[in-house]
């Protein structure tokens, strides 16, 4: 097991139930896809994996670790080992690509000889080595989400989770970085990876993890977008 | 921490002293601002008490010995005196020297007039150690045998007494709400600039950087404004003040001003710590809420 979900709810401090009494299991190396409309609590889902939330009531584990009873100065050595990819890129765009990426690490306390071997490398597998020097500015937006996801993957993280990656995207700009995320994925790192891409999700067959109103109505190996939505 | 930690600390701060320049300078300014008035309140508070202070004690009893006294009875009415408690110091003023003065201050017409005879008697000015001693000090001396009348000005000191305290007190009031102000001031100032950052530091905190990670270069940014403030500042107080102590002593002599080295240099010293500690209290406060991702 490397996360599990057992009886979560999530209660906002506005009162919004935005997860309820939920139970998940997802294990290691798995393509997870959560989908459902807007608000059925997929964010939510990602926040608390990252302890950007914390539950209510019910416990979630992930890599070991109970994070109900991670104390505050620990969170940030539970994140290292989590890439994050968000929909907005979050890229600092006074920095250029590389320093992007070399910033995750330096933030972790690597030493220089480190982020020299580690940033080329990553950029030449989501395929920015040749803009390593270019500011954000400078780039479309799928090799900005390409920076994010070097950025997430640097550190080599056994859990990479992805709130609507694509959702800034052209379809085929998408699919490029679909292409890239499963390769990720083929190296053994676990994605869990919220979206309202349909044909994405449908052509996959990944496992679907569809929810509605803050609960799970459908979990499948294989699954697709479906209609109920 | 780390060397990598350090360097990349130290990087991060002079880049956003850099990036950030005119914030820095805003700040700074606003530093040097408070710092000089605080300086400035402080000598004026420096400088009244010192003055008070000399008018304080400076504040003496005159007892005036009955013209019947011998010079033998004077003598021990001055060692009673003496051994009163509080007393700094006694002198007599004898009716002769009382005289001779009084005639110098009137051309030497009284003496004649007078036909030889002396209607003055002797007199003991008497200092307090304190200038609160002097009532109950007057009281004790007119007691005595052989001493016809004490006078020491009542109403004078007591209302200078009150006077001092009450401008001592608005003094320690105005600076207390300055120093207040200062901070408060310099703490929007690197909110505005901790706000600047937001993203740089949710990113941060996304990545997995630790707190202490994350306000080292933002505290050091606080420090080396507020400390760049109180240099400033600190120059405008020390070389204004000299040269205005210099104006008064030559342009308005009768203003006693005080002109002091070691005050000099323990004012330097407090308004460089206060600008350090208004920049990490500043920063400090600020960052508390950016942290929470
Ligand atoms: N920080 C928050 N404070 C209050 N309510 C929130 C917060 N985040 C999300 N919600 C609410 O919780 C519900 C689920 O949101 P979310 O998990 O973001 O859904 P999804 O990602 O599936 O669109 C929504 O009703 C949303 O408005
Ligand atoms: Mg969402």
């Amino acid at each position: 097991m490397f996360i599990q979900l057992t009886n979560v709810s999530k209660t906002y401090p506005n009162g919004v139930r935005a997860l309820i009494d939920t139970t998940l299991r997802i294990d290691k190396g798995e393509f997870v896809f959560l989908v459902g409309p807007s608000g059925a609590g997929k964010s939510t889902i990602v926040k608390l994996l990252f302890r950007e939330e914390q539950a209510s009531r019910g416990q979630v584990m992930v890599n070991g670790k109970n994070l109900s009873r991670l104390r505050d100065g620990r969170v940030p050595y539970f994140r290292r080992n989590i890439g994050m990819i968000f929909q907005d890129f979050k890229l600092l765009v006074n920095k250029t690509v590389y320093e992007n990426v070399a910033f995750a690490l330096q933030v972790v306390g690597a030493s220089s000889k480190e982020i020299k071997q580690k940033v080329p490398a990553v950029l030449a597998l989501v395929g920015l080595d040749k803009k390593a020097d270019f500011l954000p500015t400078q780039l479309s937006g799928g090799e900005q989400q390409r920076v994010c996801i070097a950025r997430a993957v640097v550190n080599n993280p056994p859990l990479v989770l992805a709130d609507e990656p694509t959702g800034n995207l052209d379809p085929e700009t998408s699919w490029d970085i679909m292409k890239l995320l499963l390769d990720i994925n083929k190296r053994g790192t676990t994605i869990v990876m919220g979206t309202h891409a349909k044909d994405i999700v449908d052509s996959l067959r990944k496992r679907v993890i569809a929810m509605e109103r803050g609960r799970i109505v459908r979990d499948e190996e294989k699954g697709v977008y479906g209609n109920e939505f | 921490m780390s060397f990598n930690a350090i360097r990349y600390a130290v990087t991060e701060t002079f880049l956003s002293l850099k990036r950030n320049g005119w914030m820095g300078l805003a700040s700074v300014a606003t530093v040097a601002i408070s710092l000089i008035i605080l300086g400035f309140a402080v000598t004026l508070v420096y400088n009244t008490t010192k003055i008070t202070g000399n008018i304080e004690s400076n504040i003496e009893i005159s007892a005036f010995v009955n013209t019947a006294a011998t010079a033998a009875q004077v003598q021990t009415l001055q060692n009673e005196i003496q051994q009163l408690p509080d007393v700094k110091s006694v002198s007599l003023i004898s009716k002769e020297i009382a005289l001779q003065q009084y005639q110098a201050s009137l051309n030497n017409q009284v003496l004649s007039d007078l036909g030889g005879s002396n209607p003055l008697p002797d007199k003991f000015v008497v200092k307090a150690q304190l200038p609160e001693q002097v009532a109950g000090l007057a009281g004790k001396i007119g007691s005595l045998r052989g001493i016809d009348k004490v006078n020491y000005g009542q109403g004078v000191v007591d209302q200078l007494l009150s006077f001092t305290h009450w401008a001592r007190w608005v003094g320690i009031s105005i600076i207390a709400l300055l120093s207040i102000a200062s901070i408060v001031l310099i703490s929007i100032t690197i909110r505005l600039t901790v706000y600047a950052r937001r993203r740089e530091i949710q990113i941060m905190k996304f990545v997995g950087a630790t707190d202490w990670f994350i306000r080292w270069p933002f505290l050091m940014e606080g420090l080396i404004l507020g400390i760049g403030g109180a240099v400033l500042g600190g120059i405008v107080v020390i070389y204004g003040y000299e040269n205005l102590v210099s104006y008064i002593q030559a342009n308005l002599s009768f203003v006693p001003v005080v002109k002091d080295q070691g005050f000099m240099v323990i004012l330097a010293a407090v308004l460089l710590g206060s600008g350090a500690l208004i920049g990490a209290v500043g920063s400090m406060f600020s960052l508390h809420k950016f942290l929470k991702v």
